[in-house]
């Protein structure tokens, strides 16, 4: 078990730093002239420009500031200094400060939507069928087959319409302001989880261990209670870090449509304006937690699953 | 359990029309008749299509589509602007929906009928481009990922590497390096989408790969090409139909999101996305600058999701009852 | 039966059960009538299809959503249960009153909940009794249906035990429910031989100790033999014959029982044809005329496809639903078989046969060295065969007998190069043909070996059409000469196998399991081969439709001169069609001799408990019959090493100094 631990958070580890190097060897790739503000790249000459980009040292080969970048980031766990984002700020701080925001907001989100979303699955698959189960998949059809703009827009248009809620993230009013971002947050989880929720119990009702406790005399309450729940939790488990770390990550359009100042603009902010210290700090953040959250549902299904050992390869357990 | 009384032969020859020295005689015996009797008149596909017409809100809203589709060429005739002529004027900002402009003006004082469905075609063809992409790609890639053991390894790195951060960065990355235009778009979704196909074909061809039918194929020395198309692929259909029906609401999403971001289709190209983005700042005050696109496009993309469950439901053999 | 003569607890009367199936409306259960009596055991055999299931089922109100009952009447004290249609009435029935073990012990158990509450669930339920009492009872339960340190299986999950063990928990949950019927529906059927009979043990000594009454149902009459009072004989959604289980195997009367009986292998005499019978059972979609077995029967009267026969009475007890014993109807002969079974001849095998493998001429197809197959690396690393060492003779059936995950499929698929081998060689005519081989050698295997698979539904290609699926190999490989020579071969092949020639454009779904097999039998004869690989062919059939693939595989082997690698888990099949029987265990072959001389002579402690447990058709047998349980702890290996050693001329065992000089004494007593 300590053994299978320890490789797979190497193998984790690994991976994020993979990921990290293609995406910094990518943006060597792009062109030099997003380092500038439209001003310098005006006023300057090319001779400053040169010498500008060659301070920061993004003259030398794409894979020499690679090197650089991980040799900082293994020996001294730095990550280097933002520059166009918030000049001379430490990635590591400029992260921090807006993933504090990001985070409130994910983990009301995500509450909210755990609360609502898994009996909504529940009362489903139980009325299978029925008004409840019909009510629930049109708002499941209506949240994932209509593109999430139209629906944060309508949110928005019947929000302020008629709740009078502010149209904008505020810092002086956070709490109000708040509302709308984190309930077309929550409004998509809502749906996943009920709708994932409730294909596994179904899935689960139609197993042959439902009908010998049905001649068992049990009633069909008790055997979605004590029997189908844990089952169908199951592979909702290995499903839910992920989810969880993703939202908590902050989602870029909600930001971006509520201008909240959290993690999500951030990242196309960053890649915009050249910050190539930022961008690979966010994409470190988001590799970790991907990956992460994969390794978390492997451990948290072999908590509610005595069958799955975590041993061997980590693929055998998915 | 008690015994029927047994029929006279008088009630017996009455009844039945023949002697009792016939009745009672043996009759020939035609094995071929008792091969025939064990026949059922089963056919998958038929009760793939049986199944998904009883659906009646997928058909309808397939109906719909078809509706929209062939009307959105139809509405850009009618309309009284064309979309390549139009110009800004501040003068007739704002218009609410009439007779001359039938779905009003924008910001710009532009006929909105032309942009809202030119922007309708315009996220139906790169849906349309994009699906069959991710379709081309993810099953070629999908069936050697699955048959080809070796490959297996390479595969799941890849698709962990790639699924491990959220695919809007490398977008970006893409639309800021390479430029922003409809193909480009197309050519981006493609390249990170196609993962997901793939994916879900290389588990189904790992689970038929060794199906007593594929031994048999394989002792037979049946080539490996010839057992992916003829043995595999088949079987896959449904799969790739359902696939390809859910990729086009995400990409139309996808495009909105991006388009809204900045990083999808440039500004001059009306697309959904673009015309959310520019008209974010004013639709509080002019719904129906929302209304119209929303409504429009919603029914496209529900169309397609709900045909895509509707068959996937009418494709699975439990479902044939 | 004494016991007949007191009123039945439970009586169904005129059955009918249907299921809407696309559309189309299915008649499951055609009027079906049955007494169930105090403290009686019954066995409901049939072939898949014939409702025996469905009908059960239906006492339970356990029918698939989609089914229901449309006439009749089920009496239970009282009530009628055809009536019953809200969970509240039956939970009144289920468990407290009728219990039920399903057929798949894999798949029964919750995997995600302790083995022991799942038992104590059943006992706070239905005794009312404490957690802490309840859990004692639990613990005596498991302890009741021989699962061996209750106390620490009470707290294990079902992936820790093994199938046999599964399927006693099963039972004890059912058990612990304290019915008064306890239905058991098909409840061995996906076990081992040797466990099914120490399940069966199991059942005759809970019904014998608690007094229930026991519904068994299975397709499998060897069985019947074992466990049952009386027989009742189920085709087309209907029960055709019952009666004491004396009178149904000794002297049965409908033409379905015969046929059924007869088509056991175990009642077939060596060298010649099974009687079988043709075709499929009825599709149920139609509406059926007449006796329902009547297309299927060589001797059908003509008032058989016209009316539908009555109930006779044979004696009290007895009763069949047949023409043949109208008194009008012509005198029919019961079959040569069942006389046999009923004046108790047992028939001799042996003297009258071949014995290709005792020619000094003899030519091995295939020669099979130390061969050894492992899957896996590391620690996961899995021997699935083990040093084996074989020969097959030309014009022989070499018979490879063993229990699931023995390792012989392995074997087989080895030798068609399906599977890779870890070590060791396979000549196919004198040429090695593992490993890599050469394309032109390659060639000649894939034309000159064949195989067949086990299960006729996984094993064809649902989405091509049946001309394509039989002429694969011939396409591959160009073995024909234009469109018009590929369609005869195709046809030829058919034909051989007893299909007809329209099957070739339909699909595979369209046919029975029966047909289906035969067409991957006719998929591995247009190659031309001489030798085939049939890998459990018959173990996933009906019993009617295994002596119809059987007699085809003999009828091969003499007309074409074929030779037979037959893979089985049944040793009663084996006997019949087989020359020569190794016997494999756990990946190592045990033992190996001709079939008659295994049979008479078996050393090894592992192919004598397998021989205990085979079933036998005759319930004077069946009912005395003592099983030897093996257990591989036996041998001690640690010194002593055990080798490969030919005890008699033609007859090997695998064993230690000590154990081959245990056998050799064995056999100077016989």
């Amino acid at each position: 078990m300590l053994r299978y631990t320890i490789k797979r958070l190497l193998h984790c580890v690994v991976t994020v730093l993979i990921v990290v190097s293609i995406v910094s060897l990518l943006l060597s790739l792009m062109p030099t002239d997003y380092y500038f503000t439209e001003d310098q790249l005006i006023k300057l000459t090319d001779e400053q420009k040169e010498s500008q980009l060659a301070a920061a040292g993004l003259l030398d080969s794409p894979f020499v500031q690679l090197f650089n970048f991980l040799k900082q980031l293994i020996l001294k766990g730095d990550l280097g200094t933002s520059r166009r984002i918030q000049n001379g700020v430490p990635v590591v701080d400029v992260i921090g400060g807006k993933f504090a925001i990001s985070m409130k907001m994910g983990c009301i989100a995500l509450v909210i939507s755990l609360f609502l979303g898994i009996p909504m699955g529940i009362l489903q698959a139980k009325n299978k069928d029925g008004v409840f189960d019909h009510v629930g998949a049109a708002y499941t059809i209506f949240v994932n087959a209509v593109p999430r703009l139209i629906s944060y827009s309508l949110v928005l248009v019947l929000g302020v319409r008629l709740l009078k809620l502010p149209s904008m993230y505020s810092t002086r009013n956070v709490f109000v302001s708040s509302i709308l971002p984190i309930v077309c947050l929550s409004m998509g989880s809502i749906a996943s989880y009920a709708l994932w929720m409730r294909r596994y119990m179904v899935d689960e009702l139609t197993k042959d261990y439902i009908k010998l406790a049905q001649v068992k005399g049990l009633s069909m309450r008790t055997i979605m209670f004590k029997h189908v729940l844990r089952n169908a939790f199951v592979p909702m488990a290995q499903n839910l870090p992920t989810s969880f770390l993703l939202t908590i990550g902050g989602s870029l359009l909600v930001e971006r449509f509520f201008s909240v100042p959290g993690l999500g603009p951030l990242l196309t902010d960053s890649i915009t304006r050249y910050d190539i210290p930022m961008v690979r700090g966010l994409v470190l953040l988001y590799a970790s937690l991907g990956v992460i959250g994969l390794f978390l549902g492997d451990v948290l299904m072999t908590i509610f699953d005595p069958r799955i050992r975590l041993t061997g390869k980590g693929g055998d357990t998915r | 359990m008690e015994s029927r009384t047994v029929n006279t032969t008088a009630e017996l020859e009455k009844e039945l029309g023949m002697k009792e020295s016939e009745l009672f005689s043996f009759v020939e015996y035609r094995p071929s008749e008792a091969e025939r009797i064990g026949y059922s008149e089963y056919s998958y596909w038929k009760s793939v299509f049986r199944n998904f017409f009883k659906n009646k809100a997928a058909v309808v809203m397939m109906i719909v589509f078809f509706m929209i589709f062939i009307f959105s060429f139809i509405a850009l005739r009618i309309g009284k602007y064309d979309y390549q002529s139009l110009r800004s004027d501040t003068n007739l900002c704002f218009i609410l929906p009439n007779s001359e402009y039938w779905f009003g003006t924008d910001n710009l004082g532009r006929d909105y009928w032309c942009q809202v469905w030119f922007a309708t075609q315009t996220s139906i063809k790169l849906a349309a481009i994009v699906a069959a992409g991710e379709c081309l790609v993810g099953v070629t890639l999908g069936c050697i990922w699955g048959y080809v053991r070796k490959a297996d390894r390479f595969f799941t790195e890849l698709y962990n590497i790639i699924n491990s951060v959220p695919t809007m960065i490398y977008m970006t990355l893409i639309a800021l390096m390479i430029g922003q235009s409809f193909w480009v778009m197309c050519a981006s979704i493609i390249l990170f989408h196609w993962l997901y196909m793939a994916k879900n074909v290389r588990n189904l061809v790992f689970m038929y790969r060794d199906r007593e039918y594929n031994l048999a194929s394989r002792c037979l020395g049946t080539k490996i090409g010839r057992i992916l198309t003829r043995n595999i692929l088949p079987y896959l259909i449904s799969v790739i139909i359902l696939r390809v029906a859910l990729s086009i609401p995400s990409t139309i999403a996808l495009e909105t999101t991006l388009s809204y971001l900045g990083l999808g289709l440039d500004v001059n190209t009306p697309s959904l996305g673009i015309l959310l983005r520019n008209s974010r700042a004013y639709f509080l005050d002019y719904p129906y600058l929302l209304i119209f696109p929303a409504i429009i496009v919603s029914l496209v993309t529900i169309t397609f999701y709900l045909a895509g469950n509707a068959f996937s439901d009418a494709a699975d053999p439990r479902n044939h009852v | 039966m004494e016991a007949i003569k007191k009123d039945p607890i439970l009586s169904a009367r005129d059955v009918e059960i249907q299921f809407s199936l696309r559309g189309d409306k299915l008649t499951a259960i055609r009027g079906c009538s049955l007494d169930l009596y105090d403290g009686e055991t019954l066995a409901i055999v049939g072939e898949s299809g014939s409702g025996k299931s469905v009908f059960t089922k239906s006492f339970l109100g356990m029918l698939d959503q989609n089914g229901s009952v449309t006439g009749g009447s089920i009496m239970y004290h009282g009530n009628d249960l055809a009536k019953y249609t809200t969970e509240k009435e039956w939970r009144t029935i289920r468990g407290k009153k009728i219990a039920m073990v399903m057929q798949d012990p894999m798949t029964s158990l919750n995997p995600l909940k302790k083995v022991g509450l799942q038992i104590q669930e059943a006992i706070e339920l239905h005794q009312g009794l404490g957690k802490a009492e309840a859990k004692q009872e639990a613990i005596r339960m498991l302890d009741v249906v021989g699962i061996p340190n209750p106390q620490v299986r009470y707290n294990q999950y079902p992936h820790e035990f093994s199938g046999g063990m599964r399927q006693r928990a099963v039972i004890a949950i059912a058990v612990a429910c304290h019915p008064e019927i306890l239905i058991c529906d098909e409840p061995t059927t996906a076990l081992d031989v040797t466990i099914q009979a120490q399940i069966l043990d199991l059942i005759r000594k809970l019904q014998k100790n608690l007094g229930m009454t026991i519904i068994y149902i299975t397709h499998d009459l060897g069985v019947v033999a074992n466990v049952a009072d009386r027989v009742a004989v189920m085709y087309a959604g209907q029960i055709v014959e019952i009666g004491t289980c004396d009178e149904v195997f000794y002297d049965p009367r409908h033409p379905y029982s015969w046929a059924l009986l007869s088509a056991l292998p175990q009642l077939g005499i060596k060298g010649e044809k099974l009687p079988t019978i043709d075709g499929t059972p009825p599709n149920l979609f139609n509406k059926i005329v007449g006796d329902a077995f009547a297309p299927r029967n060589r001797k059908a009267l003509a008032i058989d496809f016209k009316k539908e026969p009555p109930f006779f009475d044979v004696s009290p007890t007895h009763k069949a639903k047949t023409w043949y014993l109208d008194p009008r109807a012509p005198k029919v002969e019961q079959p040569e078989s069942i006389q046999r079974l009923s004046q108790r001849m047992n028939v001799d095998y042996g003297s009258s046969l071949v014995h290709p493998h005792q020619d000094p001429n003899r030519e091995a197809v295939i020669e099979v060295k130390d061969l050894q197959v492992t899957f896996g690396t590391g620690r996961k690393k899995f021997v699935a065969v083990d040093h084996v060492n074989f020969e097959i003779y030309r014009g022989e059936t070499f018979a490879l007998v063993g229990e699931s995950g023995s390792g012989k499929t392995t074997i087989g698929r080895a030798i068609t190069r399906i599977n890779p081998t870890t070590a060791g060689d396979i000549f196919y005519k004198g040429r090695k043909i593992n490993g890599k081989i050469s394309k032109q050698l390659d060639l000649e295997v894939i034309k000159g070996c064949q195989m067949i698979f086990q299960d006729p539904l996984a094993s064809l290609n649902e989405r091509a059409k049946v001309d394509y699926i039989v002429s694969e190999g011939i396409i591959n490989h160009h073995l024909y000469k234009d469109e018009a020579d590929r369609e005869e071969k195709v046809q030829k092949a058919l034909n051989e196998v007893g299909l007809l020639p329209e099957f070739a454009s339909r699909f595979p779904h369209e046919f029975s399991g029966g047909q289906r097999q035969r067409i991957g039998i006719a998929r591995a004869l247009i190659m031309q081969p001489e030798f085939i690989v049939a890998d459990e062919p018959i173990s996933a059939l009906d019993v009617s439709i295994r002596a119809q693939v059987l007699n085809l595989l003999n009828d091969l082997k003499k007309s074409r001169g074929l030779t037979y690698l037959f893979i089985a888990h049944d040793l009663s099949v084996v006997r019949f069609i087989s020359d020569r029987i190794a016997v494999i265990h756990k990946g190592r072959i045990v033992e190996l001799a001709e079939a008659e001389e295994l049979f008479r002579h078996p050393l090894h402690p592992y192919t004598k408990s397998l021989l205990s447990a085979v079933p036998n058709p005759d319930p004077a047998i069946e009912k005395h019959k003592k099983l030897i349980v093996y257990d591989p702890g036996m041998h001690d290996y640690s010194v002593d090493k055990p080798e490969w050693c030919e005890l008699l001329p033609e007859h090997f065992v695998y064993g230690n100094a000590k154990e081959l000089d245990g056998y050799r004494k064995e056999l100077e007593l016989n």
